[in-house]
């Protein structure tokens, strides 16, 4: 976060972009402003528009947001205005600029005298803003402080006296001076060198199972077991190389096994001996704390970037206790490395001054920031007031270890999201976060599974959440961990934040049932052409109703002044009617004696609409008054009057728009209070979520936030822009018709920050930033929007002999036989919601009945000694099939282990979390494994521990029970296309005599073309069957699941055999037809890979064949499946 | 208060107890969410105590996990200063990390233990019976009344009065124990404007409350105070905080709340002419009169069948008196009228004893 530079108001920020566009660009209007301000690198990094790139980073960093037309209009707006209001006022000085908000394009125009205004502006732009400051003054130990129970009124007060201990050590602060020290050049020698090293430090420990490093380098007979390439472009081939070289963004790439893991440790080891800075992300904190415990043991100087909000930190110290607790002891006694770095105790709850104070110590959300204590004053004494201050032990205490030890660590493991965390205060002077410290002081930044993480930075770009509707809605959740308990008889938590959460998702129920009442009353007398139908499936706020209810059909059409004034009108009567709204909702016994309090300006207001002053006041309060009551009225007949009384109060205010009919007007209203009412009441239940958490209401946060605001001003604007509000659709359910109402934000582009990390501050005098390498597995796949890393690939990791492995794996599409209809194959996917049980019962019965199961036999006549994996597509279904299972074939079930997100109390252990799945291969007492495959996909190795075949993988057939398909209201290939499409657009390369004109026009035209595809893809549920062109990014996202998913079963080079049991994979070769590739996706799969492996550059087709010739080989030899080309597998 | 690696210890023993129990009800890991028991989470912020006050360079009392390890060690392996050779429990191994449970004497010490109040009354009476043990034998009985009735009577003391007691009644030996049995008078305890203030029932202090219609003069925490008299007494005002000491709440919650009872008994015996005597033979009963012939223990439990239980197990040293009074103070009849009579069911001892309320011993005797 950046200090504000003297004179710059958020109202002004129009004129810093004429000064921006006047100085820098030479230009005189606004227009090009939303692309240049988009923050694309194509753009900002042009020759062009390159003395811009600083001042656009400078303003996107100082909140300055016009990536759009109708945010510029408003920046406009807000500067005109604020002449017009600040005129008369004695110390007015006149802005430098006149821009003519009433013409096209916003031309503006310097005012003479304004130069050296305009000089200060620029320089203040382009110099690079300061880095804001935390300003918390650590409490003083000596002397008496508080905390309190919670952040919420009425919490109890601890006193706190830390007056008889000697105070720790200061906690120390990174050191943001520090710069990357630039390429990095790593022998391979170097590293069989260190292999060696590491041997000999096994060979120390009798108890530590070897790493066998040497070996893992190099065969018995001295040959390599893996070779390091790279693409030698001219000559279209790929090159073994005997060093590596990191420098700028690197993409490497390796089959699972061929050495990447090995390599990276060793990488880490020799870094950290070469004292290197390095930053390792991987797909799990749990995958972060294996690691780290083989670098402490080799000595390396280690430590973990976390997550550090309070639900975070909770979050994974469950998911560390589920892994400890994976044996019958449950973690009683054990411990594992890493343990000390997530400890959640606060040790100022021991010097608590009271007695009564410790049952409420809020040891899940701690003091750590909000110690009270009364600062002094510059006299030395006590100033009359307490205010919040650190808490002395942060250079000390167990809780704030693992941030503390960041600030000296060498080697930093963590997940990509932990990179969006602020550095907290203890541990900085300056507000900054992890990503941003890395920019600017890292060495090298590894970046594991990047395809993974680029899914994940996507999914963070959109926040959703189902309110009400669905068992996964929020008002559900709110019943089942809220409601159901306390009414069950689990009242005894009488904290007030938990009484205040209470009381407002109770009143967030009502107000959802109200507008889903309306919805349906729409649909039932009007069908799907009622006044509101026009908002089905599109994204729903106050503003586009206010909009509709208010607004002039098309604006544009007006001549200049006329629609300057339109647009002043409507922003008054949104700030009237926003304000309106939270008093009615937040100040619920108030009663209002005027309208001060409503968070808008009366005055600005009545100018706008051309109304007195007392007006506004008069009518605000009694809006506010009418909708509180609305609220609180129980009966349905006189809610509906009072509605009818509010709009007459609205309408008399401000007049609708004429063309409107009387029940279009009565019904937009209704829907205005609904919407804005929903919104506004579930936006101040989400802060809320993390003390709930705390408490042991929720099991994790319900609404997950996107990316912070710091990382969305330094990535891009997503190409579709900001997107927020709710959806609502239909559904059909037998003869009824349910309503889904859902919320959903969409903004920005994290997935940037993994190809823009390496020059990150660019723009603010830091041009060399820390060296990026992108590893992965499936992260080459062109026909992904979400996997694919259109960069390089630079490294290419191949192994030696691998081919043995593989060329034995053999793929069966195999659907059971209809027990109703042998004639037919059961087909899961697809069937109606009320059959899809009925049906895994029937699949389960199929492989789990006799006396030597078919799912036995399947491992035994393969690959004797490896297990069986049943891939499902959630938990719900992996429930329904140990339930099965325990009914039908109870002698056997235990032996069928589930991965489930909350395993069942008292369980003997064959229910496991994703967490505990590793420990799997230390375990004797099953044969198959059940879980859902998002569950289990990267980074979870489950191998044979011990024996001949330590590392190989332990499961060895993989069977699809359905398949995979994400939920209809899935947003993730959108989120993929989305971030896929703004990402070419930022890597695109503008040809270099383009103007700001053109490069203005191809943003226009990007954004377009994104726009007609995700509109289409938000108006419609995700079926592969109605996507027509996008059924090809559709499947290749699935596919790579699929392919990590087998991936498990092929680590260390061996040979997986994968049974496709669900009709739906290819259904018309299970009736006896031919498939084509739209009505398979096993069809397709195949073709897109072989498009892939005759790709017409010669180093991508040897890439992708090295990566893909595993899967396309049995793939196109799959027995059952009648390909299109009349090769069929079974001919094979 | 809480610093006595006693203390620690013991409430330890327990909340790896109250996590085993829990984990065998429920069949959940261990966990340090939300789940892990309040005795837990105060063992180990004790823990972070003693490794910060001992000058340790890591908090070894952050995580569950952590701690846990190290318990299935000898405590005096921790490298907690205070938890080394000759401290009692050094030996002691809470966790047997192999079967995954706590250790018998875990369990023992946990049994022994119960609440860190408790464990803290505990420490307060063997220390008292500790310093008198080295008075003359024959003053050791009168020495142990004189202070601990001293404490009862005077919950919040003038510092300068409390050392005027101890060296005009000849206590200089007993000066350190009886020292910690108070503290200083905490910040959340003081008034805005400054001063704290005495219950003018119980001589302790008031505390403010954020409710100051109902609360005015703020209310005191001794629970059976609060109960006998149930509309708060403002008493004196204390000017200067830092000059004054008040009990710690151990002592408050097992010495002041049922002293009240018990100094009432004896002061209206004595009013009698009765030869009353309060905490005979360093605590046999709370009050004994005419030498052996009477004793009286004052019980405050809210559950008279838990009462009945304990009572049962043992009555202590009450058997040493020919006439045995076990009695609860009058406000418990207004809670549950039957109190009386499910105290005398649920009491299956061999020991004939008397159960009666406050009111009733004083009529009778």
């Amino acid at each position: 976060m950046r200090v504000r530079p003297n004179g710059f108001t958020t109202s002004l920020r129009a004129q810093w972009l004429c000064a921006a566009v006047d100085r820098l660009l030479g230009g005189s209007d606004l227009s090009c402003i939303p692309a240049l301000m988009s923050g694309f690198g194509s753009v900002v990094d042009h020759p062009a528009t390159a003395e811009f790139g600083p001042a656009a980073f400078a303003l996107r960093q100082l909140g300055v947001s016009v990536a759009s037309e109708i945010q510029l209009r408003q920046a406009v707006l807000d500067a005109v205005s604020w002449e017009d209001e600040h005129r008369e006022d004695p110390d007015y000085s006149e802005p430098p600029y006149e821009i003519h908000a009433e013409r096209d394009g916003y031309p503006f125009r310097r005012r003479p005298g304004t130069e050296r205004a305009v000089d200060a502006i620029v320089r203040d732009m382009v110099s690079g803003l300061r880095m804001d400051a935390w300003g918390t003054a650590m409490a003083d130990p000596a002397r008496p402080m508080a905390v309190m129970e919670a952040v919420t009124e009425g919490a109890a007060r601890i006193g706190i006296d830390l007056s008889a201990i000697a105070a720790p050590s200061p906690p120390p602060s990174h050191d943001l001076s520090r710069e990357p020290r630039g390429p990095i050049v790593v022998p391979m020698a170097e590293l069989e060198r260190i292999a060696e090293e590491m041997d000999r430090r096994d060979a120390q420990d009798p108890r530590r199972q070897k790493g066998n490093w040497a070996s893992r380098l190099r065969e018995a007979n001295g040959d390599r077991k893996f070779h390091i390439l790279s693409p030698d472009r001219a000559a279209g081939t790929l090159t073994e190389r005997e060093a590596i070289r990191l420098d700028g963004l690197k993409h490497l790439i390796g089959l699972p096994g061929t050495g990447k893991t090995t390599l990276i440790v060793l990488l880490l080891v020799w870094l950290d001996r070469n004292g290197y800075r390095t930053v390792v992300l991987l797909p799990s904190i749990e995958a972060s704390l294996n690691l780290l415990g083989d670098l402490r043991f080799y000595g390396a100087d280690v430590g973990l970037l976390v997550g550090q909000s309070p639900q975070t930190r909770i979050e994974h110290a469950r998911k560390f206790a589920e892994r400890l607790g994976a044996d019958e002891a449950r973690g009683f006694g054990r411990t594992a490395p890493g343990a000390d770095l997530l400890g959640l105790n606060c040790a100022l709850a021991a010097f608590d001054t009271d007695a009564d104070g410790h049952e409420g110590f809020p040891h899940l959300q701690p003091p750590c920031g909000g110690v009270l204590q009364r600062g002094r004053k510059a006299d030395g004494t006590e100033k009359q007031n307490e205010s919040s201050h650190l808490c002395p032990l942060g250079g000390w205490c167990g809780r704030l270890k693992a941030p503390r030890e960041l600030t000296h660590r060498r080697i930093w493991l963590g997940h990509v999201l932990s990179m969006d965390t602020r550095i907290g205060p203890h541990f900085s002077v300056e507000k900054v976060r992890y990503f941003e410290a890395v920019a600017m002081t890292a060495d090298l930044v590894i970046v594991d599974e990047a395809d993974g993480a680029q899914a994940m930075l996507d999914r963070k770009a959109i926040s959703s959440l189902d309110l009400t509707g669905s068992e996964e809605s929020f008002e559900h959740a709110l019943n089942r961990d809220l409601f159901l308990p306390i009414s069950a008889g689990r009242n005894d938590i009488t904290a007030a934040n938990l009484q205040n959460y209470s009381a407002t998702a109770a009143d967030f129920g009502k107000l959802n049932r109200s507008l889903i009442a309306h919805i349906q009353r729409d649909l039932k007398r009007n069908g799907v052409e009622g006044p509101i139908a026009r908002f089905k499936d599109t994204f729903v706020t106050g503003n586009n109703v206010l909009t509709a209810l208010f607004c002039p059909e098309d604006i544009s059409i007006l001549p200049p002044d006329e629609r300057l004034r339109e647009e002043r009108r409507f922003n008054a009567i949104r700030a009237f009617w926003d304000g309106c709204v939270r008093a009615a909702l937040f100040r619920r016994t108030d009663v209002d004696q005027g309208a001060d309090d409503y968070e808008f300006d009366s005055t600005r207001i009545a100018a706008d609409l051309d109304k007195e002053w007392d007006e506004v006041e008069r009518t605000a309060t009694r809006l506010a008054d009418l909708l509180r009551d609305w609220i609180s009225e129980p009966l349905p007949t006189r809610r509906d009057r009072i509605l009818d009384d509010a709009r007459e109060v609205a309408f008399g205010f401000a007049a609708p728009r004429e063309a409107l009919g009387p029940e279009e007007r009565v019904e937009l209203f209704r829907f205005l209070v609904g919407v804005t009412t929903v919104i506004f009441q579930f936006v101040a239940l989400i802060p809320a979520q993390q003390a709930m958490v705390a408490e042991g209401v929720h099991h994790a946060p319900l609404f997950k936030q996107g990316i912070s605001e710091d990382l969305a001003r330094t990535v891009p604007e997503a190409l579709i822009g900001r997107l927020s509000g709710l959806r609502y659709h239909h559904e059909e359910d037998g003869s009824r018709q349910s309503v889904r109402l859902q919320y959903v934000a969409f903004r920005g582009t994290p997935r940037i920050l993994l190809y823009r990390l390496h020059h990150l501050l660019r723009h603010e005098g830091r041009p060399r930033g820390p060296a990026v390498l992108l590893a992965s597995a499936t992260s080459f796949l062109k026909e992904s929007p979400t996997f694919h890393i259109p960069v390089g690939p630079d490294i290419v990791l191949r192994r030696s002999g691998a081919d043995s492995g593989w060329r034995e794996s053999e793929y069966v599409f195999a659907p059971p036989p209809d027990p109703d209809d042998p004639s037919r194959r059961l087909r899961f996917s697809g069937a109606p919601l009320a059959r899809r049980e009925r049906i895994l019962r029937q699949m389960l019965d199929h492989w789990f009945s006799g006396e030597d199961p078919l799912a036995v036999r399947m491992c035994r006549d393969f690959d004797p000694g490896r297990k069986i994996g049943f891939v499902l597509n959630s938990y719900d279904q992996v429930r329904q099939a140990k339930e099965h299972l325990r009914r039908s074939r109870p002698g056997l079930a235990h032996r069928v282990i589930g991965v489930i997100d909350r395993p069942p109390a008292n369980n003997e252990g064959d229910w496991i979390t994703a967490a505990q799945v590793e420990r799997l291969g230390m375990r004797e007492d099953w044969d198959a494994l059940i879980f859902p495959m998002k569950a289990l996909s990267r980074g979870v190795n489950i191998v044979f521990e011990q024996g001949p075949r330590r590392r190989d993988a332990l499961l060895g057939v993989m069977l699809f029970m359905t398949r995979p398909h994400p939920a209809t209201e899935s947003l993730d290939l959108v989120a993929g296309l989305a971030g896929s499409a703004t990402l070419d657009f930022d890597a695109a390369e503008v040809r270099p005599g383009a103007s700001a004109a053109i490069m203005s026009a191809e943003w226009l035209r990007a954004r377009r073309d994104l726009m007609a595809t995700t509109r289409r893809l938000l108006r419609f549920p995700v079926q592969a069957s109605r996507l027509g062109a996008l059924a090809e990014p559709f499947t290749a996202d699935i596919m790579v699941d699929v392919l990590q998913t087998i991936g498990r079963a092929m680590r260390n080079g061996c040979k997986a055999r994968v049974v496709f049991a669900d009709a739906a994979w290819a259904p018309r070769s299970a009736a006896g037809a031919r498939d084509d590739a739209d009505s398979s996706m096993l069809v397709r799969m195949r073709d897109i890979l072989r498009k892939r492996l005759s790709d017409p550059d010669a180093v991508d087709r040897e890439v992708y064949r090295a990566l893909y010739e595993p899967f396309l080989h049995p793939l196109e030899r799959c027995e059952g499946v009648r390909f299109p080309d009349g090769v069929d597998g079974d001919d094979d | 208060m809480g610093t006595d690696p006693e203390v620690t210890a013991v409430l330890l023993a327990k909340g790896l107890v109250d996590i085993f129990d829990q984990m065998q009800r429920e069949g959940a890991p261990v966990r340090q969410d939300a789940a892990l028991p309040a005795s837990a989470r105060r063992a180990l912020a004790l823990v972070s105590r003693h490794s910060l006050a001992s000058g340790l360079p890591d908090d070894l009392g952050a995580c569950v996990h952590t701690v846990m390890d190290m318990a299935s060690r000898p405590m005096g392996s921790w490298g907690l200063p205070g938890f080394d050779t000759p401290f009692q429990y050094a030996d002691v191994v809470l966790v047997d990390a192999d079967l995954g449970a706590p250790t018998d004497d875990c369990r023992e010490m946990a049994r022994s233990g119960g609440s860190e109040l408790s464990a803290v009354e505990e420490l307060h009476h063997e220390s008292l019976r500790a310093a008198v043990a080295g008075y003359p034998t024959k003053r050791r009985d009168a020495a142990y009344t004189d202070i601990r009735e001293f404490v009862v009577r005077n919950p919040a003391v003038e510092y300068d009065t409390l050392l005027r007691f101890l060296t005009e009644r000849g206590h200089a030996a007993a000066a350190s124990a009886v020292m910690s049995f108070y503290r200083p008078v905490p910040q959340s305890a003081v008034f805005p404007g400054g001063a704290a203030r005495r219950c003018g029932h119980c001589g302790s202090l008031l505390w403010p409350d954020r409710d100051t219609a109902a609360f005015p003069d703020g209310h005191c925490r001794v629970r059976q105070c609060r109960l006998a008299d149930p509309i708060p007494a403002r008493g004196e005002d204390i000017e200067d905080a830092s000059k004054w000491r008040v009990a710690t709440p151990a002592v408050l919650a097992f010495w002041v709340g049922p002293g009240l009872a018990e100094i009432r008994i004896h002061d209206a015996l004595r009013a009698k002419g009765r030869a009353s005597t309060l905490y005979p033979q360093q605590d046999a009963a709370d009050v004994g009169v005419d030498g052996f012939a009477v004793g009286i223990d004052v019980k405050t439990y809210a559950s008279p069948v838990l009462l009945g239980a304990k009572l049962a197990r043992s009555v202590g040293r009450l058997g040493i008196f020919r006439r045995r009074i076990l009695a609860v103070p009058d406000d418990k009849l207004r809670v549950n009228r039957r109190y009386l009579e499910q105290l005398r069911a649920a009491y299956a001892g061999s020991l004939p004893l008397e159960f009666m309320i406050v009111s009733e011993v004083l009529g009778d005797l």
